[in-house]
């Protein structure tokens, strides 16, 4: 008969003694481009070039909630930067309809809008994890941004759930995000949407 | 007359076909003449019905464990409370009034219809459809169950579905003996229906030509594109306003739309059917 090894600890206590260890995630880079080209936890990362990366951020890219290819490594800074160009394949990227907050099943939104039909102005805001005025209800890791600038936002006024009749075109660029901007005289039909440009993931209309 | 809708949920903890029948059934009674416009669901627990503000849309709720999966439906014929009857799929809406369509059926005493005709959103009656390689290879008539018209106790009707129920129970028998030209991975209803009226020789009684009932089908690969899709709303909107009237691109639908994504249909989209509801 086999001999029991009496220098283990007892299972059941060990178990519930048991702390699993902390992950610590790394990305791999490219020094010269700064383009990521790996990442995950640090025991498996082989890249010469690595920096840590915050948990929340690594578990996004890993997941595909954030695309690999559009992420860099600012060299000087050593911090980890996502770049907003996105490719646009679906209608939906294309006419993003922003849902009213009434019906939105969506924790952290990105883009913030706010329509107020008796003062006639649509307040945009973006979220601080971007580095934008909105405030979220909870601790958020500020992710730096490296985008183009000069991209344009557009909102649209349409006909409720209908963007073949639209009602106002309101414009802006990405770098003015930074602040809220606060579209004035905004014509607001009775019922109404706002259609997007889709640049961020999640984006919710409050109609005051 | 006795006629009514039915409506086959065989729900879960992480489906939303309740949800997709109420909002049938809110469709039903806002679009409907009086008299057209009765709904039965049959489901498996009430209790995910009981979630919903206006219940009283669904005339009758008949609770049924039936067996998993898609062949509920072929047990049509047994569970309907109607005497003639639509049975229809949760994911569809209709946008208006289509009574006639009845009438028609009925005056002609009509004891069963399948149509053998699905409908892009532009209009145009859908050809070479990837999901339908079995009915092609194996010269099934190209019936698609989800509006079945059907009288109860017909005697075609009882022949019909008991061999489409049987078909359903042995799909390895029936693939291997009928089914050589291109084997299905699932046997669902819309084959083992076709199978039933192919080898009953009723084709032609239950699946004639006529310009009704029209459904437009929203999968994918049903839009004569000439490029792979697997969603069609990736590639066009799906426009559902407060009047409860859909456009889908730039294309007013007026037919029966069969949707198939299930995240069309929201809580949003169920506050403005049951709003009209309401108001009626």
């Amino acid at each position: 008969m086999e001999k029991v090894r009496d220098d283990l600890p007892d299972f059941d206590e060990w178990l519930a003694n048991y702390k699993p260890p902390v992950i610590k995630y790394l990305a791999g880079y490219d020094p010269e481009s700064g383009q990521v080209r790996s990442i995950g936890p640090d025991y498996s990362i082989n890249d010469k070039h690595v920096i840590e990366v915050e948990t929340d951020l690594a578990e996004k890219i890993i997941s595909g909630e954030i695309k690999l290819n559009k992420c860099f490594i600012d060299t000087t800074s050593g911090q980890m930067e996502i770049t907003e160009v996105k490719n646009l394949h679906k209608i939906d990227d294309i006419l993003h309809r922003v849902i009213d907050v009434k019906w939105a099943d969506i924790e952290k939104p990105d883009i913030f809008v706010t329509a107020d039909t008796k003062n006639k102005t649509l307040t945009v805001e973006l979220s601080e994890e971007y580095g934008g005025t909105r405030k979220l209800n909870e601790d958020v890791v500020k992710r730096k941004i490296f985008w183009d600038g000069e991209t344009n936002v557009n909102f649209l006024i349409t006909s409720y759930n209908d963007p073949h009749i639209i009602f106002d075109s309101l414009d802006t660029k990405l770098n003015t995000l930074t602040d809220s901007i606060v579209f004035k005289n905004v014509k607001f039909p009775e019922d109404f949407s706002v259609y997007t440009r889709r640049l961020f993931k999640n984006y919710v209309l409050e109609v005051l | 007359m006795n006629f009514g809708y039915l409506i086959f949920v065989n729900e879960s903890e992480t489906s939303n076909y309740s949800k997709l029948a109420y909002a049938l059934a809110l469709s039903i009674k806002n679009t409907q003449k009086e008299g057209y416009d009765k709904v039965a669901l049959v489901i498996n627990d009430k209790k995910y019905i009981e979630q919903y503000t206006s219940t009283w849309v669904f005339d009758k709720v008949i609770e049924w464990q039936g067996p998993e999966g898609w062949d509920v439906r072929s047990h049509m014929d047994e569970l309907t409370p109607w005497e003639h009857t639509v049975c229809l799929d949760a994911d569809m809406l209709f946008l208006r009034d289509y009574s006639h369509w009845i009438e028609y059926f009925i005056e002609n005493s009509v004891e069963l219809y399948i149509p053998h005709t699905a409908y892009t959103y532009r209009g145009e009656e859908v050809v070479n459809s990837p999901y339908r390689k079995c009915f092609t290879a194996n010269e099934l008539p190209n019936l698609y169950s989800f509006y079945t018209f059907f009288v109860k106790d017909s005697k075609l009707c009882k022949d019909f579905f008991n061999l489409g129920r049987s078909i359903i129970k042995n799909p390895t028998e029936f693939t291997n003996n009928f089914l050589q030209g291109y084997k299905p991975k699932i046997l669902g209803t819309d084959e083992a229906f076709a199978l039933s009226a192919k080898l009953l020789d009723i084709e032609s009684d239950i699946s004639y030509p006529l310009n009704f009932p029209k459904v437009v089908h929203l999968k994918g690969g049903t839009q004569n594109w000439p490029w792979p899709a697997d969603n069609a709303t990736d590639h066009v909107g799906f426009y559902f306003d407060k009047k409860a009237k859909l456009k889908i691109g730039s294309y007013q639908q007026h037919d029966i739309v069969h949707y198939v994504e299930k995240d069309r249909v929201t809580l949003e989209t169920i506050n403005v059917l049951e709003e009209i509801a309401w108001k009626k």
